[in-house]
């Protein structure tokens, strides 16, 4: 971070915008006090100068308090930055003593200047710091000294305020920044500590699934070279829990819902035969006697599949729908003829036609030798 | 094929590109290769492919960010997803950004050399997987104020769907359903506009789930 972003960022500090403001609203008041005192000296008092010249001068005290004060305000809570640049201060300061100079000038026995001059020396403390309130403090009490030469004398006392309340100002602001830079300082540490730890605990805990899984598996794939269908089974089941820690989540829905069912007799499937399914669900249901029994179905289907298509991929899309489950089991392999099914082959009849009928579904199942085979099982909702 | 393809090919997996480099080897032209979002931006507006082969997911926006600030700058260049992702979500945001069809990573040379194809002739490619993730989120119920022409699939495409997740290709689709090929291709264009413009919510919902909308 560049110097300039820091003291950029420091500008907008709460401890910083709160001082501003608490010298803003000191401003305020002194532009007030200003425009009551110069509003009762211009109605009540004999000029002791030229009348044209006397007006003039106490106008244009009013002039700066009525004008500058509302410039101050907006710019310091539009572009705070502004209000320490030197152009600024240097403004200020000169309007300050102007204000200051003014019941000289009229020779007036009012020093009706009020608090606004003392003003400009809380606002260099606010944003310049202590040396630069010391610097204005001295101009503003020497002017303010000059100011209310006119008016019984009270040296001692204006040099006093002026030039040591703007101190205690600086002191008391730079005291409540260092303050809060310590505390800010101290709670950055503490964060840092806590993000710290926080990332320790996952890294320890990433590493210790690492070696559970991964690890484990590389280890069995470099034992198990020879035999390529063993490697790809390995690295599809390290895929899989890979991603399912990864997700966070079971990705097929709630653990007790129809697809997750599915999905786990797919998983030991692909586990037991060298086989890939492609599953792909719409809808879910949770699971309950009937779809638990469908499951069963659908494994035997898929089990068929891997056991005699001879490919490598099978196919099954799950659709629920308030319609009810139909769910179709496909392979694009060897196929065979289905009235030519032995009887001893209870496999389709019992495990899948048999129980869907007594579930209160259907099932087809489509196949030709060479043509593939696709089994259609049906579910609809108990009325 | 008159010209071969030329490809270019975006993922920040060394290992991946150098796969896909042998395996398309002499079958498409590649034309260049890159690994960050941004890089990857700057060579594809400059050396305009006709596909382009995007990783899902990547460092600095993804695929995702490649194919918006393209398809902004130059429509008529395509993308092909792929991914090892399988969650729904990331499959369809990388479509509905603008990804002309979705591969995963585990896909065969030749498989992938045809979707490619595919790709540069302008049509879409459903592999099974996204095919059913694609009746999933048009599943359900339909928004409020919902579009039919936008937000829910026909009979026919649905029916179109449904066989491409059973693994069956375009041709045998068009035989299942005694419809012509070009018909199939219609069809499945025809659902991924509507993946791209629909405002259902479920997939409005995967992209918000993902930040990312």
């Amino acid at each position: 971070m560049t110097e300039t972003q820091q003291t950029h960022e420091r500008r907008f500090l709460p401890v910083e915008v709160t001082l501003r403001t608490i010298t803003v609203v000191f401003r305020v008041v002194g532009a007030c006090w200003l425009i009551v005192l110069s509003l009762v000296t211009l109605l009540t008092s004999e000029p002791r100068t030229p009348i044209v010249s006397w007006t003039a001068l106490i106008v244009s005290a009013i002039a700066v308090a009525v004008v500058w004060t509302p410039v101050t305000v907006v710019l310091a809570f539009r572009k705070p930055e502004t209000l320490s640049s030197v152009p600024f201060v240097v403004i200020d300061v000169a309007l300050a003593c102007w204000t200051a100079l003014t019941p000289n000038l009229t020779q007036s026995e009012s020093f009706f200047a009020g608090g606004y001059p003392i003003s400009a020396a809380f606002l260099v403390a606010a944003t310049r710091g202590i040396s630069s309130a010391t610097v204005v403090g001295v101009l503003v009490a020497a002017t303010s000294v000059l100011g209310s030469s006119y008016a019984p004398a009270r040296t001692a006392e204006v040099l006093a305020i002026n030039i040591v309340s703007p101190l205690v100002v600086a002191w008391g602001f730079d005291s409540i920044r260092r303050n809060d830079e310590r505390r800010r300082i101290a709670e950055a540490a503490l964060a840092a500590e806590r993000a710290e730890r926080a990332r320790a605990d996952e890294r320890a805990e990433v590493a210790a699934h690492l070696h559970d899984s991964v690890l484990q598996t590389l280890a069995m794939v470099q034992r198990r070279v020879q035999d390529p269908r063993a490697v790809v089974r390995l690295a599809r089941r390290q895929e899989r829990e890979l991603r399912a820690w990864l997700d966070g989540a079971a990705p097929y829905g709630p653990a007790d819902g129809l697809n997750s069912a599915l999905q786990r007799a797919v998983t030991d499937l692909e586990d037991e035969h060298d086989i890939l399914v492609e599953l792909s669900t719409v809808g879910d249901t949770p699971l309950d006697e009937r779809t638990t029994a469908l499951v069963s179905a659908t494994r035997e289907a898929m089990i068929n599949a891997a056991r005699f298509s001879g490919v490598e991929r099978i196919y099954v899309l799950v659709e629920t729908t308030s319609d009810g489950v139909a769910i179709v089991v496909r392979d694009r392999g060897s196929g065979f003829d289905p009235l030519g099914v032995p009887e001893d082959r209870r496999g389709i009849r019992e495990s899948i036609v048999g129980r869907l009928a007594r579930l209160g579904g259907t099932a087809t199942v489509t196949s030709a030798p060479g043509q593939g085979t696709e089994v259609d099982l049906r579910l609809w909702p108990v009325s | 094929m008159s010209e071969r393809v030329r490809v270019f090919v975006i993922d920040d997996h060394h290992l991946f590109r150098s796969g896909v480099r042998n395996e398309l080897h002499g079958i498409v032209e590649l034309v260049g290769e890159a690994s960050e979002v941004d890089a990857a931006i700057e060579m594809v507006r400059e050396r305009r492919p006709d596909v382009v082969l995007v990783d899902v997911h990547m460092p600095g926006g993804g695929g995702r960010a490649v194919i918006e600030a393209v398809l902004e700058t130059h429509p008529d260049i395509r993308f092909l997803a792929i991914s090892v992702s399988d969650s729904p979500d990331d499959v369809i945001a990388i479509v509905r950004a603008g990804a002309r069809g979705y591969v995963t990573k585990t896909v065969e040379a030749d498989e992938l050399a045809e979707a490619i194809r595919r790709v540069a002739d302008g049509d879409a490619v459903f592999s099974p997987r996204l095919a059913g993730f694609v009746l999933d989120a048009f599943a359900g119920s339909l928004p409020a104020e919902h579009d039919p022409e936008l937000d829910q699939l026909s009979a026919r495409e649905r029916e179109v769907l449904r066989l491409i997740a059973l693994g069956h290709t375009y041709k045998e689709t068009a035989q299942r359903l005694t419809i012509s090929a070009k018909t199939v291709e219609r069809h499945v264009s025809s659902v991924l506009r509507k993946l791209q413009l629909s405002n259902r919510h479920e997939l409005a919902r995967w992209a918000a789930d993902r930040r990312i909308v």
